[in-house]
């Protein structure tokens, strides 16, 4: 199974652990979304910046929910294979929304193996 | 004057210099994703001579010359956010001078295509602040 990494806060990582990605969740003080959930190939070659660089990115902007950590993730290659097709996981990035792969990963998320690294 | 198109639309008319292929037409399993899509993006701005501003799902196409329509496009919402992650990879945009990058950002980038032109792009894909403007700039010297 791949392993696809998601670059967030601690707090937000723990939540998604608990409960799954939320492809409509919205940050404190943001605006109702339906954006998906996005995950890189860890490891990479990313065509976007890093995973560290938005955890790092989202940590500076909610500085009161623990700090920059990596979220991995080990996920069935057909759940993979039914993401967004607007991202190729050859460019390093995995889109699961509405419609495309993120039903398929909440069906399984329990039981997937996952863990947090700090960054 | 604006062209308001309700839905989404297709490609302009086939242009002799460039090959790209958008919006509607656009398939990514084809054309390479968000890359193919940057790049057939890119090219569209060159061949054509436009500016782009883009807003969640509404992209305004804007002439670079003072004639002509603008005109703005009904496109997937998603897209947006994945170009907006690809422009602030491509340009010289970072936590140096903005602290909310790569959420936010303004910078520039050349593309080897087309070594005389520079692109602008000032971006912004904070909920409740979302923005994209994209401005090719002519030169005779490689940027």
């Amino acid at each position: 199974m791949p392993t696809l990494i998601h670059g967030t806060t601690r707090q937000r990582a723990e939540n998604i652990i608990r409960n799954g990605p939320n492809p409509r969740y919205h940050e404190p003080g943001g605006v109702p979304v339906n954006d998906g959930f996005s995950m890189y190939v860890d490891g990479g070659p990313y065509v976007f910046d890093s995973p560290e660089v938005y955890a790092r990115g989202k940590a500076r902007q909610f500085p009161n929910e623990g700090g920059a950590v990596i979220l991995a993730v080990e996920i069935p290659e057909e759940i993979v294979n039914a993401a967004d097709p607007l991202l190729p996981i050859e460019g390093g990035v995995v889109q699961f929304v509405e419609g495309f792969g993120i039903e398929e990963l909440l069906s399984v998320w329990s039981a997937l193996p996952k863990e947090i690294r700090t960054l | 004057m604006t062209t308001i198109l309700a839905d989404l639309e297709k490609s302009p008319t086939p242009t002799e210099k460039g090959q790209y292929v958008l919006w509607q037409d656009f398939d990514p399993r084809k054309r390479g994703g968000i890359l193919g899509f940057v790049d057939d993006l890119l090219e569209r701005l060159v061949c054509d001579r436009i500016r782009l501003h883009w807003i969640r799902d509404f992209v305004t196409e804007f002439p670079l010359a003072k004639e002509g329509e603008s005109r703005t496009i009904h496109f997937p919402f998603r897209a947006y956010r994945a170009v907006i992650a690809r422009m602030a990879a491509l340009s010289d945009a970072d936590a140096t001078k903005d602290p909310f990058y790569p959420y936010r950002g303004i910078g520039s980038f050349t593309d080897s295509r087309w070594p005389h032109i520079r692109f602008d792009v000032d971006f912004d894909n904070r909920n409740g602040f979302l923005r994209l403007d994209l401005t090719p700039v002519f030169s005779s010297e490689p940027q």
